[in-house]
């Protein structure tokens, strides 16, 4: 069956159900300031596990883009970005809610939100499936530095210190091998505990490292909340942009689309990094600068195309190469895994049904999320308004029941529990829990990599790498990648 | 840094290629650390990154004590069961967190808990009893 013969597949009512139920939760989590689409993706994880794979896959990947397009409705209502990724949003957001006109600027949002999710549902589908034909070359070396070369970017780009962002992962690869050894059942650093001998499942680790955490902070200052608006208006209520506001944007979505995907493919720059990058040439491409920041369309356009043109095309590299594009990409390729998928060209031959039927889906979901979100729109500024002291008691009753239906049992608890209070620690010394992540991940296909090619080399891991032209190929990347992280960190001096 | 050393000893007592990868990252971690600690002393490059939420001392007090109380409520979970861990942990949250919108707040977590029941206990069949909790 070829490609586009999937896309009746995606109209089951599990499948339409597990999209509109990842909508909803993706504008609720993205509507709350503070909340992540990270922080989503890993409370929802747990709730997938016995679903059918593609349903499960549809909603995680259908919250992930609505989380990033929800985080406009509070920076466009209240100034204060659900996301980081809608904080360009806010300037000109902002400034149109305070006239009275917060229709028009949610109208644009939304649609251009659709117009940018659509563009990187395309491209997902456009450019995967011939970039998986790289990865039927790949050998171990390949695949001990496409690890190594993923920790890389996420590391230097996750946080804002590449040696923290680097031990980081480099923890996560130590915690990876935690555990029987896959070869000789041999137990490692378990320290007697039997719990210790499975290793540490990724899952109560994530909940851990991005809910728990999340929620941890929010107590620093449980009674905040954002401030109460005026939303009364006699225009009537628009669904879509009108004519002449189409018009206006229709550049601006096609060149923000355009930066979104490529932002998003490259591994490690996020929605947050397109939203700005396409917020500032809208700006310079445009006739009237003096626009921006007083309430331009352009603006509010240019920022929510971006963003969700990112959420799809930060998976190309997940399901061609195993490398997230973003720390929710990383936590999505856990997901994967622990439904039996491996990314490469399987995910285009033997799982192709799975593959398209979740990229069509995706396309779907983006239409799906701005009929939900201009339906939903007038009563967002409700939610937003909830104080931490009594979203952070929510946050963490999820974390415990999802940590614990992973398996039925407490261990999986504490561990989430641990890993919670870690990742608060280290988010108050600047160290992102994403590489850590990733580490824990990507460990296991690096150490098996990494043996493999001693095996192959009889012991020279470096000369056999170097003698691999792909292999090659990425440490020169990963290279690349480490020296502009210290270029950019002096500059940043 | 310190702690590469004892975890470098137990994987010397690993089979060779057991250790291989596991002593391959204490190496790198180790001399990560040991830049981390140079660029701290170094004028103008403090090795800080920003560190999220407020950065004075007091910070710390209200997190670590909900962690605490979380604990105690997973704790309790063999015992009375998750429900009404859950229900004991949110009452001292409450206090705790000097919630103000008593409403809100008991409403809030009284549809958490329904909405946990409905999708965890009735679509799901995640045992959360005490007694089988406590099987496990």
């Amino acid at each position: 069956m070829d490609a586009l013969g999937y896309l009746g597949d995606v109209f089951t009512l599990a499948n339409l159900g597990a999209i509109l139920i990842g909508v909803v939760a993706g504008l609720v989590i993205g509507g709350l300031p503070g909340l992540t689409a990270n922080l989503g993706v890993a409370l929802l994880l747990p709730v997938t596990f016995s679903m059918d794979v593609t349903a499960a896959l549809l909603m995680l990947m259908s919250l992930y883009t609505a989380a990033i397009y929800g985080g406009s409705f509070p920076a466009i209502l209240l100034h204060t970005p659900g996301t980081s990724a809608s904080a360009a949003t806010a300037i000109d957001g902002f400034v149109l809610t305070q006239r009275g006109e917060f229709n028009k600027a949610l109208r644009i949002a939304t649609f251009s939100s659709v117009v940018g999710g659509i563009a990187s549902a395309l491209a997902l589908l456009l450019i995967a499936p011939p970039l998986s034909l790289l990865s039927l070359r790949f050998g171990p070396a390949e695949y001990f530095m496409l690890a190594v070369f993923g920790l890389t970017i996420i590391g230097t780009l996750a946080s804002g210190n590449m040696v923290k962002g680097l031990l980081a992962g480099a923890l996560g690869l130590v915690l990876s091998t935690v555990g029987l050894d896959q070869d000789t059942g041999f137990p490692r650093y378990d320290f007697g505990f039997l719990s210790l001998q499975s290793g540490f499942n990724f899952v109560p680790v994530v909940i851990g490292l991005f809910s728990v955490s999340q929620a941890l902070l929010m107590c620093e200052d449980a009674q905040a909340t954002v401030q109460r608006i005026e939303l009364s208006t006699k225009e009537r209520w628009r669904f879509l942009p009108t004519w002449a506001e189409a018009i206006a944007i229709r550049v601006t979505l096609l060149r923000s689309s355009l930066i979104g995907v490529v932002v998003g493919v490259l591994p490690g720059a996020g929605a947050d990094i397109g939203s700005w990058v396409s917020y500032n040439e809208a700006r310079r491409f445009a006739r009237d600068k003096s626009e921006f920041g007083k309430g331009s369309i352009l603006g509010i356009s240019a920022s929510e195309t971006a963003n969700n043109a990112v959420t799809g095309s930060s998976l190309v590299p997940l399901l061609t190469l195993g490398i997230p594009g973003s720390a929710t990409a990383a936590i999505l390729l856990g997901a994967l895994i622990v439904h039996g998928l491996v990314p490469g060209r399987s995910l285009f031959t033997e799982k192709a049904s799975i593959t398209y039927t979740v990229i069509y889906g995706f396309l779907l979901a983006n239409i799906i999320m701005g009929i939900v979100g201009m339906t939903l729109g007038r009563y967002m500024a409700l939610i937003t308004r909830l104080p931490n002291s009594v979203l952070v008691p929510v946050i963490l009753m999820l974390s415990v029941v999802g940590a614990y239906s992973l398996g039925n049992n407490m261990f999986d608890v504490y561990t989430m529990l641990g890993a919670g209070v870690i990742g608060y620690l280290m988010r108050k010394a600047g160290f992102s829990p994403a590489p850590l992540i990733l580490g824990l991940i990507l460990g296991p296909i690096a150490e098996t990599g990494y043996r493999q090619s001693m095996t192959l080399s009889g012991g020279d891991v470096v000369g056999f790498i170097m003698s691999q032209p792909i292999a090659l190929v990425l440490v020169v990347l990963t290279a690349l990648s480490v020296a502009s992280a210290v270029v950019l960190e002096a500059r940043r001096r | 840094m310190l702690a590469c050393v004892p975890l470098w000893l137990i994987s010397d007592t690993f089979p060779e290629l057991g250790g291989a990868f596991p002593k391959a990252v204490l190496a790198t971690i180790a001399i990560l650390a040991m830049l981390l600690v140079a660029r701290s002393f170094l004028s103008g490059a403090s090795g800080k990154a920003a560190g999220e939420g407020r950065q004075d001392g007091h910070a710390l007090l209200h997190p670590l004590a909900v962690a605490a109380v979380a604990t105690a409520g997973v704790a309790a979970m063999p015992v009375i069961g998750f429900f009404p861990a859950m229900a004991g942990m949110c009452v001292v949250l409450f206090f705790l967190l000097a919630g103000r919108t008593k409403v809100l707040y008991v409403a809030t977590v009284t549809i958490a808990l329904a909405f946990i029941y409905a999708v965890f206990v009735l679509v799901l069949g995640v045992p959360l009893e005490a007694s089988r909790i406590l099987g496990q």
